[in-house]
Formats: C-alpha cells, structure tokens, sequence
C-alpha cells in the first residue's frame, strides 16, 4: 500500500512541476538552431566562427577577432536581426496558435485559418494604401491598424460560431475561412483601386524578413512578453477548458472572461506579429502538435514548448525560404505552407479514425 | 459587480456558506426561448437529505438540477444554497459550494483520468497557483474511495462507461463541496455498474455535510437510496415526500401516464415499480 501511494504521488507530481528540463533543452535548441540559420546563406560563414562572433558582442567575455571584418556586419548588421525575428514572430504565431486551440477546443484553429491574421493584413493595407502616417505621436499605427482588423474579424467569425445550431466550431471554421476571403478580396480591391506604388505593401502581404532589423524585435517585445505570460498564466485554465463549457464553469471557471482576455491577448500577439511580417500560414497550427505529438498536451508544458518549436520552424523556413534559389528569395509564406498545408491534411485524416 | 482587472490574478475569496441551511428554491421559473421549462417551483432541501429528482423525459429535472448548481439562472425567483444566491457569486466560489456531475459531458479523449480528477481542484486554486501536495493527496483519496486508483493512468477515451463515471464522481469528491448534483448518473450503466456507483453516492454523501440531490430515471433504484423523492412533471414539483408517498400507482399513472404495479422489495421493502402490459395477451 505505501509503495502504491508514493509511486501514485510520484507520477502526479511529475505531470504538475514546472518543465524547467523540457524548457532548457528547448531553449538550446533553439539557440543552435539560430546560430545554424545565421551561419548560413550566400555568404558562408563557419559555425565556430558564429558562436565567436555573437560572443563578442556579450560585454564580459574577451575574445580576439580572427574572422574578416565584413562577417561581423553581415552576422549583426543582417542575418542575427533576422534570424531573431523569425523566431520571435514563430514563438508568437504558436503560443496564439495553442491559445485559440484550446480556447475553441478545437485542433485545427489557427490565426490564419480562423481570419484573425487576414483581418489583421486587411487593417494594415488600409494604412498602407490611404496614406494614414505610419507612425502619429511617436506611436505607430501598423500594429494598431492590425489589431483592430484582426479583432473585428475573429469577432465576426466567433459571434456567428456562437448563434450557430450546430456544431459552433465547425462553424467557427467555416466563418474564419469565409471572413479570411472576404478580407483578402477587400485588401485585394484597394490595392487596385489606388494608384501608389504596390511593392510596397505586395511585398509586405507575401510575408517574410528580408528587411529585418533590430527595431522590429524591439518593438514587438512589449506586445508579445505580456502576452506570453497572461497566455502562461491562463494555461492550467486552459486545461480545465478541454471539458465541456457548462462542465468547466460547473468548475469555478470564469468562461465568459477567460475567453474575453485569451482572444484579445493571442489576437494582439497575432496582429503586432502580422505588421511585421506579413501572412504566414500555418506556423500556429503545426507547432502546438509537434508539441502535443512529442510531450504533452497540458497546456503549462504545451505553451512554452510550442513557442520554442514555433520559433525554430520558422527561423528554418526562412533559411529554407532564402537559401533555396539563391541568390534569390522566395517568400516564407511559401515554406510554411509547403510543410504546413501536409500536415494539416495529415491531422484531418487522424482526427476522422479517431471519431470512428 | 467585480469586473476590476486586478482579479485576473489575484482571487483572495474564500468560501463563504453557512453550513446550516440546504437548498431553498422560491417561485422559481425558466424557460428556453418561449417555452417555458420549469414553472413556480417552490422548494426546500435540508442539509442531511439525499434527494432524488424523478420524473419522465422533459419534465425539467436536469434544468432544475443546472438552476441548483447555478449553471443557469431563473428567469424569475430565487435559488439559494448553502445560503448563497448561486446563480449570482463567482463561479469559483459557487464550485466550492455545489459540485454536478454532468450527464454524458464531452470530453477530450486524450487526457489520462489522474489528470481529469485533478481539474476538481480548479476552484481552489488562484489563477497562477499550481496544484500541491495536499491537492495531490485528495485526489489520491478520491480516486481510491471510487475505485479507479488502478486506471489512473488510462486516458478517458480508453476506459469504459462505469469507469468513467465512477471517475466523475471522484472529480466531484476531489471537489469538496458540500453540496453533491448527480444528472443520471447510472443511465449509461449496466446492473452491477449502477448499484455500485448508487453506493459510491451514498458512501460520499454520508461522509459529507451537506445535500445530494440525484436526476434519476430508474424509479425502483431511486427508491431503495433516497431518503425522500420529487417528482417533477411538466416543470412543476407533481410530488414530494418519501419514496412509498411519491411512488404510488395513481402518481405514476398522471405524470407518466403508464400503468405500474408498486410492491415492496424483498430486501428492505423500498418501493419497486413494475410496469403493467396491457396491451399484451396474460398466458396464465
């Protein structure tokens, strides 16, 4: 009997500590991986000499240049800024991703499936395409512009999931595929009708990071560390919400206000992302599988893992996206899709034998 | 009206309830859209009581469990528990006072039942606390009083029904609130299955202060573990008392409209209900 009470306790306490093993592995990881993706591209770059190079920077540590003075520039100058957007912008793209999953309980939710990121395109053309000033007051209206598009558009999209009879997140579905076209053709429409210079925003709309620079990751941080930690926080909720709505409120969940504050966070951390980057597909919809296939589904393990794994995918698809026809890019829109697209396809056909 | 942002994080509210008083509902209506479901229910359930809502299909008894339990809200009255206006405090406080085990929830297949169990304790735990030792060990103890310590580890899509309503009794015991709703919780079970997880709630309920009101369809089985019966028809109370007062032919006959033959069980002489086959030629 004591035995089975401490291998009981045992088990159970394993499943609720904090994923510090998980999580350091993981953030490893993803340090190699961006140090690879770094070293890569049209001019190579040994990895040891990477390591070097970023280790120079760091105040405390000494080291003695050996490389040529142009690596130093291409590694801070463009590849790091670019390598760590991407991954701020997959981290963000997955943690809302896993958000809207388990808000709607549903595996197949993504912010670009639901509209939330093409609404969020849709306001940021508006501001490309009116000559509204990008920035008013030192704040700058692309993220705010984003936001808003993308807020009315899952608002939409939920509101008519919510009056529906049958199943809310079929329609849920349904409503963000359709609210996602309708944007696109809107977004479409005023590019035609405005006469400027399209390049600009034709090149914003196919999404990547060819003009990554520091002050993007700069200025997305305030918008995406509140958010990664109110989603963080919320995570055993989030646990609670896999039941039925009724059975979890019957829980001592706040249903109505969980919902609230967890559509508002990922859809802030998707539309300040997509002011960024542009549309990119699939990302939040493939990292919180791998995750829920390789470790777990609580969400207090599936949240922080699923943005390091978001982070790495999409730092290696941009590698892939400006490698692939160098010295040519192609969008990394485009990657994402080409592995993002299967997979989905994959999970719909898991998701019917699993209901048979 | 607490709607400060400050609550996202921090809930310092303990429960409140007096333990003296039951469930008193008053004038209670509700209704879906036009149609109304429960009609001027007046009544009071004392603390020790363990109640059985009986009645036929759409007579209202899983509303008038969700209105106890404060999922839904009358349209008109009051529904007091444990001297709370459920439908009108938190859910969190309102899940420390009464726990309701649901009839046929959805639930996601992949989540092992330790961890099923463990949500239980969502309703004591602030918003960034994780679960400790102690909640650890009520679940321990909740699943061993209902017997699925062996199938801890199963997940909920690979377990059978009796198991995984004994695991939603253990979810509400993990719980501990004083007040226990069951909504049929053996209508999935077969013979065995349904008597013991009746005695499982039985068990629970004596060792608890506090109310257990059961929507049950089996009247016989109601019978033999409810110390008093209500019988609901057409969203009013048709008949409350014991179950040899409720459960009479003529009760039977009105609220259902079948003909039934009531004689007392062998063992304990409960009230057992036998339909009548009219229609059906007697051979001997």
């Amino acid at each position: 009997m004591t035995d089975q009470t401490s291998h009981t306790r045992l088990n159970h306490e394993k499943s609720r500590k904090f994923p510090w093993l998980r999580l350091s592995v993981g953030i490893l990881g993803a340090i190699v991986c961006c140090l690879v993706a770094a070293s890569v591209g049209s001019v190579g770059i040994n990895p040891t000499s990477t390591v070097l190079i970023a280790l120079s920077r760091v105040p405390i540590i000494d080291v003695s240049q050996t490389w040529p003075e142009s690596w130093d520039t291409i590694l801070w100058k463009l590849r790091f800024p670019r390598v760590i957007l991407a991954l701020i912008v997959g981290a963000s793209l997955s943690v809302s991703g896993a958000t809207f999953q388990g808000l709607f309980r549903n595996p197949l939710a993504d912010p670009y499936l639901i509209g939330v990121a093409s609404g969020a395109s849709l306001g940021a053309t508006v501001v490309f395409l009116t000559g509204i000033p990008f920035s008013y007051g030192g704040i700058s209206i692309l993220p705010i512009a984003s936001f808003t598009g993308a807020l009315i558009a899952v608002s939409i999209a939920y509101g008519i999931a919510v009056r529906s009879t049958s199943t809310r997140l079929t329609t849920l579905i349904l409503a963000g595929v359709a609210i996602g076209s309708f944007s696109t053709a809107i977004a479409s429409l005023l590019m035609l009708k405005s006469d400027p210079d399209l390049r600009v925003v034709l090149s914003w709309i196919m999404g990547g990071f060819i003009k990554a620079q520091w002050s993007h990751s700069l200025f997305l941080i305030p918008y995406l560390l509140p958010g990664f930690i109110i989603t963080f926080a919320y995570s055993r909720i989030l646990n609670t919400m896999q039941l039925d709505e009724e059975y979890a409120s019957s829980l001592g969940v706040n249903i109505e206000r969980t919902k609230k504050i967890l559509i508002l966070v990922a859809t802030m951390m998707t539309a300040a992302v997509v002011s960024f980057s542009g549309l990119i597909g699939f990302v939040g919809l493939v990292a919180p599988h791998v995750v829920r296939l390789i470790w777990h589904s609580d969400f207090r393990t599936l949240i922080p893992m699923a943005a390091i794994v978001g982070g790495c995918f999409l730092v290696i698809a941009d590698l892939i996206a400006r490698t692939v026809l160098s010295p040519g890019e192609i969008p990394v829109g485009i990657v994402t899709a080409l592995c993002g697209a299967p997979f989905f396809i994959y999970l719909l056909i898991r998701n019917r034998q699993d209901t048979t | 009206m607490r709607c400060s942002i400050f609550y996202i994080f921090v809930d310092k509210e303990s429960a409140r309830y007096d333990m003296t008083t039951g469930i008193a509902l008053t004038n209670i209506r509700f209704s879906y859209g036009k149609n109304d479901v429960i009609k001027n229910v007046d009544l009071e359930i004392g603390n020790t009581e363990i109640v059985s809502l009986v009645g036929p299909n759409g007579a209202g008894k899983t509303t008038l469990l969700k209105l106890i339990g404060g999922l839904l809200k009358p349209s008109h009255g009051e529904v007091y528990v444990m001297g709370q206006q459920i439908g009108e405090i938190s859910p969190r406080s309102r899940a420390r006072i009464v726990s309701t085990v649901p009839q046929n929830p959805r639930l996601p297949q992949n989540v092992k039942l330790s961890e099923f169990v463990m949500l239980g304790r969502n309703a004591h735990l602030s918003l960034t606390q994780w679960e400790s030792d102690e909640d650890i060990q009520v679940v321990y103890e909740a699943l061993d009083v209902t017997d699925t310590l062996k199938i801890k580890e199963r997940q909920l899509g690979k377990i059978s029904g009796g198991e995984l309503q004994r695991g939603m009794l253990a979810l509400a015991l993990a719980q501990n609130s004083p007040v226990m709703l069951f909504d049929e919780p053996t209508s999935n079970l077969d013979l065995s299955h349904q008597s013991k997880m009746m005695n499982l709630i039985a068990n629970s309920h004596e060792s608890r202060l506090g109310p257990t009101v059961i929507g049950i369809h089996d009247l016989t089985l109601a019978a033999r573990y409810s110390s008093r019966m209500i019988l609901v028809s057409e969203g009013k109370v048709f008949a409350d008392g014991t179950p040899e007062e409720v459960l009479t032919p003529a009760n039977i006959k009105e609220a259902y409209g079948a003909e039934v033959a009531i004689i007392p069980h062998p063992e304990g002489g409960s009230p057992v209900v036998l339909p009548v086959f009219n229609s059906y030629p007697k051979t001997k």
